[in-house]
C-alpha cells in the first residue's frame, strides 16, 4: 500500500475540516480527491505533505509512519495552484533547486545535476527555457515547471492541489492528457486534489469523493459514475433531474405534485432523457419545449410536462435535435432511459405519469 | 484602416495625461531640488578651484567627512540588520500589541530631531538612566581586569550612531515589511517539499525576495542620517577632529559669515551623497534585474 491514512481529523476552531479519515492510496496509482470548496480536500492533502498536522491520526508511507515527519523528510513533490515558483531563479535553478541544497555527501555534482534538469525540461516540452525567468513563461508552462521541479528529487509521492484550477479550458485540457500520460511513464505514486468532476473522472485511476470533512464514496471512475452511493455523490458527479414519485400498486407515478415523507425522489441525468414527437410505445410523457441552448454538438432542452407542470432538462444530440425541431415542440414526448432512487428497500419496474 | 493612424492608437496608454503629468514633475522636481541646488552649486563657484580645493581638503573638513560616513554607514548597517527583524515580527507574527509597536515606529519620523538628541543626551550622559550604569561598568571592568575602556556613549562618536541609528530605523522596517508581507506562504511550503530547511529556505528563498527592499531602505536611512543635524550636536561632543559631523561645520562656517566656504563643503558633500546613492541604486537595479530579467 502506498499511503495508509487512519482516522485523521483536523479541526480549524469549531470547524471540523476532516473528520476521521479513513483511506488507503495505491502504490502507483494516480488518485483524485474530488469534493466541492470546503470538503476538506486540500487539508487532507496538505496533511498528506506534512504542511499541516492533523489533530488526531496517523499517516503511513510505504508501511512506514510519516506522522511526525517534516515535510521536508517526507519526500513528497508538492504542485501548487498557484504554482509558487522561485521568481528570481531562471527555469534551471527552480528546478535544480532541490538538488543543489542536499547536504554535500548525497549531493550530484554540477554535471549530473545539468543533465537530470535538461531531461527533466526536456520531459514537460520546455527545452530552450532554461535561462528564462518565471515571469517570461505562460501558466501552462509555469505549472509544467512546478512539475519538473517537484519530480527533480525523485519524489516517492507526488501530490498536486488543484494544479489545472488557475489555466484556460483548453490549456487545462492540454496538460490533463499530458499529467495523465506522463503518469503512465512514471507510475509514480500520485494524488491530485481538483474540484472539477470532468477532470477527476478524465485524469485518475481512483476517485475518492469528500464531503464536509468526511468519505462519501471511493471508486475508479466507472464504478462512481455508474453507481454514486447517494444523492450527493450523484449530483457531484454531473447534472440531475429530481423528480418525486409515489408508488402506486407496484407502478411508480410520477402525478402527484405534493411531496409525502417517504415518497422516493427520481434521480435522472439529463442524457438520460430523450424525446420524439409522438408516443409510439405509448410510454412516453407530453410535454413541451422552453428553451434550448446549442452546446457544440450536444443540445441542452428544458422541457415542461403538459401534466404536472414539472421542469426538466434534456440532452441530445445535436442530430437528434435537428430531426426534433421541424415538428410541434409545444406537443412532444420525453422518455426516462435510466433513473436511480436512493430510498431504501424499494424496487420499480415501470412509471406511469 | 491606414497602418499610421492604427499605430498610434495602440500605442496610446489607457488613461491619458503622460505630457501634462510629466511636465508637472519635472516643473515640480525644478524649483523644489533643482533650483536650490543649483543655486548652491553656483553660489560655491565665487571660490576659484584653488580656493575650493583648499576649503574642502582641509584637515578638520575630511575629518568630518569621515565622521559624518562613518557613523551614517555605521548606523545605516546596523539598523538593516535590526529593521529586518522587526520588520519581520511584525510581518510573521500575531502578539499582543502589534499595532503599538507598529505604530511606534512611526515616531522618529514625527519626533523633532533636537528632542531626540536631548532626550538621547540625558539618558546616555555619565549621570544619566543608562550612561550612569554603563559608567560603572567601565570603571569596574578598568578596577577589574586593569583594561581601559569607555562605555560611554554621550559626547562621543558612539552617541552619533546612536542618534542615527534612531533616526533611520523607521525607514528601513517601512520598506522591509510590506515585501514581506506579500511574500507567498506557498514559496516557503514549495522549497521545504523539496527538502530545504529553513536556513536554505531563508537565504536561498526569502532573502534574495526582500534584497531590493533592504537596499532601498538602506539608502534611505543612509541618506536621510548623512543630512541628520539636530539629535546629534545634542549628544556629541562636537570635538573637531574627533565627533564633529559635516553639517555642523557648514552651520559653524556660516556663523562666520564664511559662505562660500559652508557652499563649497555643502556642494562636496551633495556629490558624494549623490555618487553613494547612485551606486546603491544601480545595486538595487541589479538585485531586481536577477527577478525580472
Amino acid at each position: 500500500m502506498g499511503i495508509e491514512i487512519s482516522n485523521v481529523s483536523k479541526y480549524f476552531g469549531d470547524f471540523a475540516a476532516l473528520d476521521g479519515i479513513d483511506l488507503k492510496i495505491p502504490d502507483g496509482e494516480l488518485t483524485a480527491l474530488l469534493g466541492p470548496s470546503g470538503s476538506g480536500k486540500t487539508t487532507l492533502l496538505r496533511i498528506i505533505a506534512g504542511l499541516e498536522t492533523p489533530d488526531q491520526g496517523s499517516i503511513r508511507f510505504f508501511g512506514e509512519d510519516a506522522t511526525q515527519k517534516r515535510t521536508r523528510d517526507r519526500k513528497v513533490g508538492f504542485v501548487f495552484q498557484h504554482y509558487a515558483l522561485f521568481k528570481h531563479m531562471t527555469i534551471f535553478e527552480n528546478i535544480a533547486f532541490g538538488l543543489r541544497i542536499r547536504p554535500r555527501k548525497s549531493r550530484p555534482d554540477k554535471e549530473t545535476i545539468r543533465a537530470k534538469v535538461e531531461r527533466l525540461l526536456d520531459m514537460v516540452q520546455l527545452n530552450g527555457m532554461a535561462r528564462r525567468f518565471p515571469s517570461e513563461l505562460s501558466g501552462g508552462q509555469k505549472q509544467r515547471v512546478a512539475l519538473a521541479r517537484a519530480l527533480a528529487v525523485e519524489p516517492k509521492v507526488l501530490l498536486l492541489d488543484e494544479p489545472f484550477g488557475a489555466l484556460d479550458a483548453k490549456v487545462r485540457q492540454e496538460l490533463r492528457r499530458w499529467l495523465r500520460y506522463l503518469h503512465d511513464e512514471l507510475h509514480i505514486t500520485s494524488v491530485f486534489v481538483t474540484h472539477d468532476q470532468e477532470e477527476a473522472l478524465e485524469v485518475s485511476d481512483r476517485i475518492v469523493i469528500l464531503n464536509k470533512g468526511g468519505i462519501e464514496q471511493i471508486g475508479t471512475p466507472e464504478e462512481v459514475y455508474d453507481n454514486p452511493v447517494n444523492p450527493f455523490v450523484y449530483g457531484f458527479l454531473g447534472n440531475v433531474n429530481l423528480f418525486h414519485a409515489r408508488f402506486e400498486e407496484g407502478v411508480l407515478s410520477l402525478r402527484h405534485r405534493e411531496k409525502d415523507d417517504g415518497d422516493p425522489t427520481l434521480f435522472i441525468r439529463p442524457h438520460d432523457i430523450s424525446i420524439a414527437p409522438d408516443n409510439a410505445d405509448g410510454k412516453g410523457i407530453a410535454a413541451r419545449v422552453l428553451t434550448h441552448k446549442v452546446l457544440g454538438n450536444r443540445v441542452r432542452v428544458t422541457l415542461k410536462t403538459l401534466e404536472g407542470d414539472r421542469e426538466a432538462e434534456a440532452e441530445i444530440g445535436k442530430k437528434e435535435w435537428n430531426a426534433l425541431k421541424g415538428n410541434d415542440l409545444d406537443a412532444i414526448y420525453l422518455r426516462i432511459l435510466e433513473a436511480k432512487i436512493y430510498a431504501p428497500n424499494e424496487t420499480w419496474s415501470d412509471y406511469v405519469i | 484602416m491606414p497602418n499610421g493612424t492604427f499605430r498610434l492608437r495602440r500605442n496610446r496608454s489607457q488613461l491619458p495625461g503622460f505630457g501634462l503629468t510629466l511636465g508637472l514633475s519635472v516643473a515640480y522636481m525644478s524649483l523644489l531640488i533643482l533650483v536650490p541646488l543649483g543655486a548652491l552649486v553656483l553660489f560655491s563657484m565665487n571660490l576659484s578651484p584653488r580656493e575650493f580645493w583648499r576649503v574642502v581638503s582641509d584637515s578638520r573638513v575630511l575629518a568630518a567627512f569621515r565622521v559624518s560616513f562613518g557613523s551614517t554607514f555605521l548606523a545605516a548597517t546596523i539598523d538593516m540588520f535590526f529593521g529586518f527583524v522587526i520588520a519581520w515580527v511584525l510581518a510573521r507574527y500575531r502578539f499582543f500589541g502589534k499595532r503599538l509597536v507598529d505604530a511606534i515606529i512611526d515616531l522618529p519620523f514625527a519626533i523633532p530631531t533636537a528632542v531626540t538628541g536631548i532626550a538621547l543626551a540625558t539618558l546616555f550622559s555619565p549621570k544619566g538612566l543608562v550612561g550612569g550604569q554603563l559608567a560603572a561598568l567601565s570603571a569596574w571592568i578598568n578596577a577589574r581586569f586593569g583594561v581601559n575602556v569607555s562605555l560611554d556613549i554621550a559626547f562621543s562618536g558612539t552617541g552619533i550612531v546612536a542618534a542615527l541609528m534612531f533616526i533611520g530605523i523607521p525607514f528601513i522596517v517601512r520598506t522591509v515589511q510590506p515585501v514581506l508581507e506579500e511574500l507567498d506562504k506557498e514559496v516557503e511550503e514549495a522549497a521545504s517539499s523539496l527538502g530545504a530547511n529553513f536556513h536554505q529556505i531563508f537565504l536561498r528563498v526569502i532573502f534574495p525576495s526582500i534584497l531590493p527592499a533592504l537596499l532601498t531602505g538602506f539608502a534611505l536611512a543612509f541618506a536621510r542620517g548623512l543630512g541628520e543635524y539636530g539629535s546629534v550636536i545634542f549628544i556629541s561632543s562636537n570635538a573637531p577632529y574627533e565627533s564633529e559631523i559635516v553639517p555642523l561645520l557648514i552651520v559653524m562656517k556660516l556663523g562666520e559669515f564664511n559662505y562660500e566656504g559652508a557652499s563649497a563643503i555643502g556642494v562636496s558633500m551633495l556629490a558624494c551623497s549623490f555618487l553613494l546613492l547612485l551606486a546603491i541604486n544601480f545595486l538595487q537595479a541589479f538585485a531586481r534585474n536577477r527577478r525580472k530579467a
